[in-house]
């Protein structure tokens, strides 16, 4: 106790110094709290964007398909199947797919396209092409309905109403069929509105002679947070199908690892900040202990332990930890705040045609909402508060192996 | 001066270790800031080598109506005779004709929808140097041999390696089914995110073949020397063209800035236009690269600048009494002000020269080995681009420059206000301290 009231006597003897150290600390920490909430988000709503359109949280996909992709694995009694995974999870919405590839001929021209087939219900749950819609309406019960992207209905010459000829190649024989052009959607990214398109599902299964089964039965979760539980026991329960049952990171590694290394990125970035800001704080405890020589020493010929006096450097040090902690997690918060309300465009700045992105092959817009985790921001509080100590430990070794006589004699 | 100097150079000796630690601290964000500058400008300059200089070319010609509807039978008419004279062109380092046609490839039981390139492989090869990319077998032979050359994600998903065939299935420019063999030689990464998906390149006699259009080209692409000439490569081509008979239509004709009504193309016009005209968002994305920089200066310049100013100020606060006497004895307390901002300039310049040798190290790392993500992707993909998983460092003396100014100015910020205290001293007050 007397410790700390020494130590916090010590801190306000030298206010200014104090409070510009103190400010550096919480500087960097609100700086810290600001670009992770920041990337979080930009990540969240990479991540939301891939997982709702190319997958789900946890997908169960015919044993092989993800290092095959041949449109022949697929999961067999699908509805069934569907049936179970809707009991085992009822908080998630379960979505099924078929993902084919194909070309779309018109009389103006031809187009090789991605598709997915899709179950004109469940699928706006999941997914934001009704949402991206510039034209007439998402898929309806219509079999023959197709969704397209706007540049590739400029590429084909087609518009809303137009027929159009979907081919696609199953078992060495092309199998055709003729589609109306029911909506249009644009995301503003040329490798999406240019190469993609939706159908009915029941469309891909008889062209690619499915029958009622689908490639993929996606699990589409309220939080991003239960991934791993939910494959842990949806995995156990499909035990006995010839089924994968994958996260959406081993589903969509491509975008997984962009996240990982764009987070790697910002924590170099972080421990940089960290280590100039700890060289300054090092430098101002330090300064504190060797222009206080003379009264140290004293302390020390008055009986004081060294271990008390380097316990007393140590208070010093946690106390402006604690105290700058509380400030950069003030400044960080109100710096976060309009962030994850108003979120921020970039797009303003550079310009109109980054509005979206495509980023690790999902499209990626440029208005991002901050997203804190209050266990990240927890942590980056705790890591302040140890760099802190971490820093005045030096100075602290320093002033517990002070020679009195040496000290007195000092000026 | 020069003795004020001196004194300077002399003050920030004194206290030796903290000069030490102030400077580290400084250097070690200027060591930073030059790495990380030099990624950021790699990843850039990648960006731009990939997709500009070795895919579209800087100067881009086409019908007027061909970037818009991509239709099969809008042509460049007489395209091998007109490529041939604008290659000649002294603004042109290279150029290259091609063709487009969207196809249908299967390869057993796999099928994938393509695009096909017909190109001129000698010229295609001079011009953006693809066959470099080549990373499987070789690229397309000079004479047209059905061969053909796929993109590696296409490849894959086809399951077809060198060596196989591939049917290509497609409708002609005369409404005709066209379809046909051909023998894969090769497999390429472009770096381009869709022609590694889709991209298979043919010669240009034989996608002729197969989409009914002799002789006819859709696109000339023009490489410029270097990067900053592509407005005057484009702009040489405008009286070529005219004298071609082929009047020329500018991006700027068709995009009138005043908001008046785009000129019409007068019959058998052709549109050229720049690398930023053809593909905006890349231009946008490389203006970003100077607010990438200057974000990350600021950031790491901020927390050192506190540093500085709290050892400047420790410094004055701690020479009180012998700034006082130096007033008494006849400094001016514009020469004080002068004395601190000079010790801030030696701390900066001990801290330059250790940062830049210490930065000069890490940019090195980078350019020669790279950080090299191979262990966790094969690429990854941003704007469009599909980056190989090595990130190299670009050393640019501007930007090395630049760090320096950055470092100095923000030093002499932080020390203006340690300096007007020490200014304001009043002498006999500044030698009574202890």
């Amino acid at each position: 106790m007397l410790l700390l009231r020494l130590a916090f006597r010590n801190l306000r003897r030298n206010t200014r110094r104090t409070v510009i150290t103190a400010v550096a600390i919480s500087l960097g920490l609100a700086m810290l709290i600001v670009t992770s909430g920041f990337g979080d988000g930009a990540h969240g709503q990479m991540v939301r964007s891939g997982v709702s359109s190319m997958a789900g949280h946890v997908v169960v996909q015919g044993r092989g398909w993800q290092e095959r992709r041949e449109t022949d694995i697929a999961v067999p009694h699908s509805p069934q199947v569907q049936a179970r995974l809707q009991a085992l999870v009822p908080e998630a919405t379960v979505v099924p797919r078929v993902y084919l590839q194909g070309l779309l001929t018109s009389p103006d021209g031809s187009v090789g396209v991605a598709l997915s087939a899709v179950d004109p219900v469940l699928e706006p749950r999941v997914n934001d092409v009704p949402a991206k819609l510039v034209a007439g309406e998402y898929l309806d019960g219509d079999p023959n309905a197709i969704v397209l992207g706007t540049t590739l209905a400029e590429t084909l010459g087609v518009a809303l109403g137009d027929k159009l000829v979907l081919m696609v190649q199953h078992g060495g024989e092309i199998e055709s069929r003729l589609l109306r052009v029911r909506g249009l959607f644009r995301y503003g990214i040329d490798e999406i509105d240019g190469f993609y398109a939706q159908i009915h599902i029941c469309t891909a299964q008889a062209l690619l002679g499915l029958g009622e089964d689908v490639t993929q039965l996606s699990l589409h979760l309220p939080s991003a947070r239960d991934v791993d539980a939910v494959q842990a026991g949806v995995s156990a329960a499909m035990a006995g199908d010839p089924v994968e049952v994958l996260p959406w990171p081993e589903a969509l590694p491509d975008l997984y690892m962009w996240v990982v290394l764009d987070e790697a990125g910002m924590y170099v970035f972080v421990l940089i900040i960290a280590v100039i800001v700890a060289m300054g704080i090092l430098n101002t405890v330090l300064m504190s202990v060797f222009e206080r020589m003379r009264e140290l020493g004293v302390m020390l010929a008055l009986g004081m332990s060294p271990l008390r006096l380097a316990a007393l450097v140590l208070t010093e040090g946690l106390l402006l930890g604690l105290f700058s902690t509380a400030i950069g997690l003030v400044l960080g918060l109100l710096g976060s705040w309009p962030l994850a309300v108003y979120g921020f465009d970039y797009a303003e700045i550079a310009g109109e045609s980054l509005k979206s992105m495509e980023a690790a092959g999902v499209a990626f817009e440029s208005l991002v909402y901050a997203d804190l985790s209050a266990y990240k921001v927890a942590i980056f509080c705790a890591l302040t508060v140890a760099m802190t100590l971490l820093a005045a430990l030096y100075p602290a070794w320093k002033a517990a192996t002070l020679r009195p006589i040496a000290c007195l004699q000092h000026h | 001066m020069p003795m004020l100097m001196r004194i300077a150079w002399r003050n920030i000796w004194r206290q030796r270790r903290r000069t030490l630690i102030t400077a580290g601290a400084m250097a070690f964000g200027v060591a930073f800031s030059m790495s990380t500058i030099a990624l950021a400008i790699g990843l850039f300059d990648d960006m731009f080598r990939m997709m500009v200089r070795e895919n579209m070319g800087h100067v881009q010609i086409h019908h007027p109506d061909y970037p818009k509807q991509r239709a099969l039978y809008d042509t460049i008419p007489g395209g091998e005779e007109l490529l041939a004279q604008l290659d000649a062109l002294p603004e042109a380092a290279g150029g290259t004709g091609r063709l487009f046609g969207y196809a249908l490839l299967g390869a057993g039981d796999e099928a994938g929808g393509a695009q096909l390139i017909g190109v001129l492989p000698a010229l295609e090869e001079a011009a953006t140097g693809v066959g470099k990319k080549t990373h499987e077998g070789r690229f397309l032979g000079p004479a047209p041999a059905h061969e053909i050359v796929l993109g590696a994600g296409l490849a894959e998903s086809l399951k077809v390696g060198v060596g196989g065939d591939v049917v290509a299935v497609t409708q002609a420019a005369d409404g005709s089914m066209g379809n046909d063999l051909y023998n894969v030689v090769g497999i390429v990464q472009t770096g381009s995110v869709l022609q590694d998906r889709a991209g298979a390149w043919l010669h240009l006699a034989d996608l002729q073949e197969l989409l009914v259009l002799p002789g006819q080209l859709h696109e000339i692409a023009l490489v410029a020397p270097d990067d900053d000439r592509a407005q005057a490569l484009a702009t040489a081509t405008l009286p070529l063209l005219e004298h071609a008979g082929r009047p020329a239509l500018t991006w700027e004709a068709l995009h009138p800035a005043d908001g008046a009504p785009p000129a019409t193309p007068p019959e058998g016009a052709l549109l050229v236009r720049t690398w930023r005209q053809i593909n905006p968002m890349m231009a946008q994305i490389l203006s970003l690269q100077d607010a990438s920089i200057g974000i990350v200066l600021v950031m790491v310049f901020s927390v050192a600048a506190l540093g500085v100013l709290n050892t400047m100020l420790m410094s004055v606060l701690e020479r009180t009494k012998e700034l006082g006497v130096m007033v008494a004895l006849g400094l001016r307390p514009r020469q004080v002000v002068l004395l601190v901002l000079l010790e801030t300039l030696a701390l900066a310049a001990v801290a330059l020269v250790g940062g830049v040798a210490l930065g000069l190290l890490f940019d090195g790392y980078l350019a020669f080995m790279g950080l090299d993500f191979s262990f966790m992707m094969d690429s990854y993909s941003w704007a469009g681009v599909a980056f190989e998983p090595v990130m190299y460092g670009v050393i640019r003396v501007q930007d090395i420059l630049f760090t320096g100014i950055g470092l100095f100015a923000i030093s002499l910020l932080a020390a203006l206000w340690p300096a007007l205290q020490a200014a304001r001293l009043q002498p006999v007050e500044a030698m009574r301290q202890e």
